[in-house]
């Protein structure tokens, strides 16, 4: 076909499929002109349009899935149906779970529909298996109650087992909840009769063992049906998953028991004998996911929910579902304990309260009401990802690319930074740099590994930091720096009888295996590089060991190998680009590692063949990586974390340091008792990322940006922080930036989802999104003019970023400023715009223009942030960044045209400030959005 | 069973993107596997995140056949475009040897396949599928990348935006466009 006609065709069947097809046809007539052979082949197209809605829907790797499964499964079946067993006479198949597959039959000689469970070959196979699962059919079969699926009878043929069970018509609560969430008063009735059967079960001495939304039916009447009893596969060993790399490893990438995994008691996981107690906390999270309409823990992937399960806080149900009321929260909540004696003991008593809540009864449940706060888990479990939309480019290396092989356990959860960890050489304690829990002062702490022990070794209001052990692990070096001097200090382990040993020069220690050196970093005059130099604990003298070339930065991080043999170090050409060397001692050549993503500082494996070390790469890459010294690939070492650091190996433990970035939303009061006070603990906390908050016209209610819900979404909320409503659900696509209309009525704010940012808006209470730009260009920021008629936001339709102005309802817009700008405020008598001169024009600060036109000129020249900035009649509120030592809320007077400080935004001077400024329309307090980093010690047991 | 290294399989890859059909046979056992393995977790597992999976688990089928390192990637994109074109042959290849051996009779086979001419299950059949893909790349190259990326790769209308470097827009409109021109090309053989 020419390609002209190609075009031609292709873009009328575009353009018709975005008209209404009432409107098509004329569309069409006019457009084709009259060319009918042209208009014929484009009514072609469209005609399958309908067909066009299925196609290719799923994606082809699912297709060839779904035909491998059907094959599998046709095998099977090809040989029962129609048959008959014994009088069952086998009619289709309707399902298949993890024990095997179940089908529809009749029951000849009581003419009634049944259904007839078949055990699975590999269950079949196994004798011990086999007979435990005969033995508990047999003893459900007894069980009989109107919300359990009744067992007639247990059967073989062919040598295949086979249950015959009440067969349900309806569906299961699995497909129910694939529809959302239930609404309150018909789950709590369902709940409460689930939590009948499973009394009458416990009562007859039977442990379901295997709660979960599959496992329980609904009837046409809606009431439940609750199956397979005591019949769950036995799938953790003794000891519990994280002992056998190869059993976890298996068990979650067999996707037939990640369901069940899912729904698995802390000690089920752990392999522990389970008592009646892991019924209630399966229930629990039934329960949660019928009100909330999400899984509590459900991840990713089937490690990650299980780190969720055993160690994760659940999102409050409160901010999932608002007509879940306290008390209910607090009944989920303790069906959710990790541990069974914070539990319910029985079900009884879940019962008990659930029907009391369902009777409206004042009286508090069994125990104290406690009113649940949302609470923030920094980095608690080993296992949390972040949304996968904000942390998009990561996938360039799938986090899912290797199974992690071994166990990750948290070795410390306290706030704060740390660095720097080292293990002992027994493995069981861990040194490491940490500014405490003040965050105040930089010393040296050792942990214990595998227990509570912490002990603070060093006190002093200097930095200390690079612990590093002794090879008897009786002492502990590290270096203390003051100003430009850096001293070598030894200290005991226990605490307590710190001496100065020697002057160095940067710190970056590393005890050799003998006892009797230490090297460390230093150079011979500030022109020189850095290079590696070696200190002779016994006579104090030293020698230096690298020579790098003048023209490099120097070498640094050096590591002696466990064997004592080699010394490895990193030798920096320029500010970022580095490599790993590695020399053999006393005074080879060094030989190059790798210079792969520039690593820097790296440690030794337990067999002094293999370097691990840390990059942040090129792609923003964050990973720990090992390497054979000999040459070769780096291999990525699986490390959970979101920014992983610093790794050290003992044996086969592997300790790093996972830094987690928080962002809250905190409120300064710039009035009363607490006025310029930086406040302590944020207003708003609720996950990873809350910022870029906006105070309602009437000053009752914020709207702000929150990861809460897995994504950056939209969230509104009163202004102490309760009554949340989420309010957007554009997911990968992001929702940021949001703002008020005047009237308080209306939000606007800009999102990716259409895959260029675009502006959008949606009411106050929640509804529709509708999207107000549209066109290939980014629109972000958008703010309302003071009458509501008009929004400001930026985009860079022209070419570069500008301010443009559109009719509040979308329209054509007018552009605004001609020499760059980004967000933009029109002050309240609507005459002026201010507007941040876009940074890439050299526009720092805040400039304005007259609405109608005109000259723009600079108001106030400050290295501002995009963001950091709010209007009001009286001035500029902004953060000023260049405020020593941490960067200070500052007010703009109109008035006297002075600009001074007001408070600092935080007393922590690590706190890193997040987008968002807004004051109140009392003037009364603002809102701004920050936090401070915390990282946490990672070990990894069964590195190899 | 041989295990094959990672670098083996690349070579392999590589070998028969060049056209080694020798190459291939060799793959096939190991791609077949693979295949299995993914289709059984596809299959049985929760998709919360429907499309997210999808590309994931391609990406995570291609990374472990090959050794990432050895082929130069110049960039992300470059990436999910070789990806999702391997991931098209190998998927296509598994179906034309499904189809094959329809010939050599095996009963089970052939009755599963014979539902195939309903139109909603035109999308089911990835031979004829390809062959309609190849007919389209002839005329409009760009647009056949959009459904390989889409449909073989998995990745979203953003992530296939940032491989060809246009809007999102635009992908939607190629990629309504190539829906219906396939459909028009598959009914007619």
């Amino acid at each position: 076909m020419d390609p002209e006609r190609w075009k031609k065709i292709k873009l009328l069947c575009q353009s018709a499929l975005e008209i209404e097809r009432e409107k098509r046809e004329a569309y069409l007539e006019e457009a084709c002109s009259g060319d009918e052979s042209l208009r014929k082949e484009v009514e072609t197209l469209l005609a399958h349009q309908t067909e066009a809605e299925g196609f290719m829907k799923d994606p082809a790797i699912e297709i060839a899935a779904q035909k491998l499964a059907k094959d599998q499964a046709n095998l099977l079946s090809r040989g029962l149906i129609g048959r008959s067993i014994r009088h069952y006479r086998i009619i289709e198949r309707i399902g298949e779970g993890g024990m095997g597959e179940v089908f529809l039959a009749e029951d000849t000689s009581l003419h009634r529909k049944v259904a007839l469970k078949f055990l699975a070959p590999d269950m079949q196979q196994d004798p011990v298996a086999h007979k435990r699962f005969i033995g508990e059919a047999r003893s459900a079969a007894a069980l009989n109650h109107p919300y359990i699926c009744h067992i007639n009878e247990v059967g073989e043929s062919d040598g295949r087992d086979f249950i015959v069970m009440e067969y349900v018509d309806g569906q299961t609560l699995k497909d129910r909840l694939e529809a959302g969430r239930i609404p309150l008063k018909e789950a709590l009735q369902i709940a409460i009769e689930i939590a009948e059967a499973l009394e009458a079960a416990h009562g007859n001495g039977i442990i379901h063992r295997d709660v979960k939304p599959a496992n329980i039916m609904l009837t046409n009447a809606g009431h439940p049906k609750v199956m397979d009893f005591g019949l769950a596969k036995r799938l953790i060993p003794p000891g519990g998953i994280e002992t056998q790399d190869a059993t976890f490893t298996t068990l979650t990438r067999d996707g037939s028991t990640v369901g069940t995994l899912a729904y698995m008691s802390p000690e089920q996981l752990r392999g522990e004998p389970v008592d009646l107690r892991s019924d209630v906390f399966s229930f629990g999270i039934v329960l949660y996911e019928m009100l909330a309409g999400v899984h509590p823990f459900k991840k990713y992937t089937g490690a990650e929910t299980i780190g969720a399960i055993l160690n994760a806080a659940p999102k409050p149900l409160g901010e999932l579902s608002p007509d879940v009321s306290g008390i209910l929260q607090y009944i989920v909540q303790k069906m959710l304990a990790k541990d069974p004696h914070d539990r319910y003991a029985s079900i009884h008593d879940v019962r008990f309260d659930l029907k009391r809540l369902q009777e409206g009864s004042d009286q508090p449940p069994l125990e104290k009401h406690k009113r649940l706060k949302p609470l923030f888990w920094a980095a608690v479990a080993a296992l949390v990802l972040i949304a996968a939309g904000i942390m998009g480019f990561f996938r360039f290396f799938p986090r899912e690319a290797a199974m992690p092989r071994a166990k990750i356990v948290p070795a410390t959860t306290s706030g704060g930074e740390k660095n720097s960890p080292s293990l002992s050489h027994d493995g069981t304690w861990v040194a490491f740099q940490w500014n405490g829990e003040k965050q105040d002062n930089f010393d040296i702490y050792v942990k214990e590994v595998d227990g509570p022990g912490l002990n603070r070794l060093t006190f002093d209001p200097a930095v200390d930091a690079f612990p590093a052990w002794s090879p008897d692990d009786r002492q502990i070096a590290f270096v203390r720096a003051s100003g430009d001097l850096c001293t070598l200090y030894l200290t005991s382990p226990l605490g307590g009888g710190e001496r100065k040993v020697a002057e160095v020069g940067i710190g970056q220690l590393s005890w050799s295996p003998d006892g009797k050196t230490m090297a460390y970093v230093d150079r011979k005059s500030p022109k020189d590089p850095w290079s590696i130099w070696s200190l002779s604990l016994g006579t104090l003298e030293n020698r230096q060991m690298t020579v790098p070339d003048r023209s490099y930065d120097g070498d640094m991080y050096p590591a002696f190998s466990p064997d004592g043999r080699y010394l490895a170090f990193a030798r920096r050409h320029e500010a970022a680009r580095s490599a790993l060397y590695v020399m053999s001692l006393p005074d080879g050549a060094p030989k190059l590692v790798t210079d792969c993503e520039s690593p820097t500082q790296s440690c030794w494996t337990a067999d002094s063949r293999e370097l691990v070390f840390h990059t942040y790469g090129r792609t923003g890459e964050v990973a720990l990586w090992r390497v054979s010294v000999g040459g070769g690939e780096p291999r990525r070492v699986p490390a959970r974390g979101e920014l992983v650091s610093q790794a050290t190996v003992c044996r086969n433990r592997l300790a790093y340091i996972n830094t987690t970035d928080i962002t809250d939303i905190w409120r300064l009061e710039l009035t009363g008792q607490a006025a310029m006070k930086p406040p302590s603990k944020p207003l708003v906390s609720w996950s990873s990322w809350d910022l870029n908050p906006r105070i309602s016209p009437d000053g009752r209610r914020i709207v702000f940006a929150s990861t809460s819900s897995g994504s950056l979404e939209i969230w509104v909320c009163n202004a102490d922080g309760r009554k949340p409503l989420k309010l957007t659900d554009m997911k990968a696509g992001s929702a940021g930036r949001p703002s008020w209309s005047p009237d308080g009525k209306w939000i606007a704010f800009d999102s990716d989802k259409s895959g260029n940012s675009d502006v959008y808006a949606v009411s106050a209470e929640g509804g529709p999104v509708r999207q107000l730009t549209i066109d290939p260009a980014k629109e972000v920021a958008p703010r309302w003019s003071g009458d509501g008629r008009w929004i400001y936001y930026g985009s860079n339709r022209s070419g570069s970023y500008q301010i443009w102005r559109m009719p509040s309802d979308g329209g054509k817009p007018t552009q605004i400023t001609r020499e760059g700008g980004l967000t933009a405020i029109e002050s309240a008598d609507g005459q002026l715009v201010y507007f941040h001169g876009y940074y890439s024009f050299q526009r720092k600060g805040i400039w304005r223009v007259p609405a109608a036109g005109g000259p723009e000129t600079l108001v106030l020249d400050k290295e501002i942030f995009t963001y950091h900035w709010d209007l009001t009649k009286q001035g500029i509120y902004f953060i000023d960044q260049s405020a020593k030592p941490v960067a200070t809320i500052s007010f703009h007077d109109f008035a006297t045209r002075l600009a001074g400080s007001l408070a600092p935004v935080h007393s922590d001077p690590g706190f890193k400030l997040e987008d968002g400024l807004s004051v109140s329309p009392d003037g009364k307090w603002l809102l701004y959005s920050g936090g401070v980093c915390a990282s946490d010690i990672m070990m990894i047991d069964n590195f190899r | 069973m041989t295990v094959h290294s990672p670098q083996e399989v690349t070579q392999l890859l590589q070998a028969w993107c060049r056209g080694e059909q020798s190459a291939l046979d060799r793959l096939m056992p190991l791609i077949d596997a693979e295949l299995h393995r993914l289709a059984h977790i596809y299959m049985v597992r929760e998709r919360p995140g429907h499309t997210l999976q999808t590309s994931a688990l391609v990406n995570e089928a291609f990374l472990r056949l090959i050794d990432a390192r050895q082929v130069q990637w110049q960039d992300r994109a470059h990436f999910f475009a070789i990806s999702a074109n391997v991931m098209r042959r190998v998927l296509v290849e598994f179906a034309r040897s499904r189809q094959s051996k329809r010939r050599g009779g095996d009963p089970v086979k052939l009755e599963f396949d014979e539902g195939l001419v309903s139109p909603a299950e035109r999308g089911s059949d990835l031979v004829a599928l390809d062959d309609a893909l190849s007919a389209l790349a002839e005329i409009d190259p760009r647009e056949a990348k959009v459904v390989e990326l889409r449909f073989f790769g998995g990745l979203s209308v953003k992530e296939t935006a940032e491989v060809l470097k246009v809007s999102g827009r635009t992908v939607m409109r190629e990629w309504d466009h190539a829906k219906l021109w396939l459909l028009k090309e598959l009914q007619r053989g």
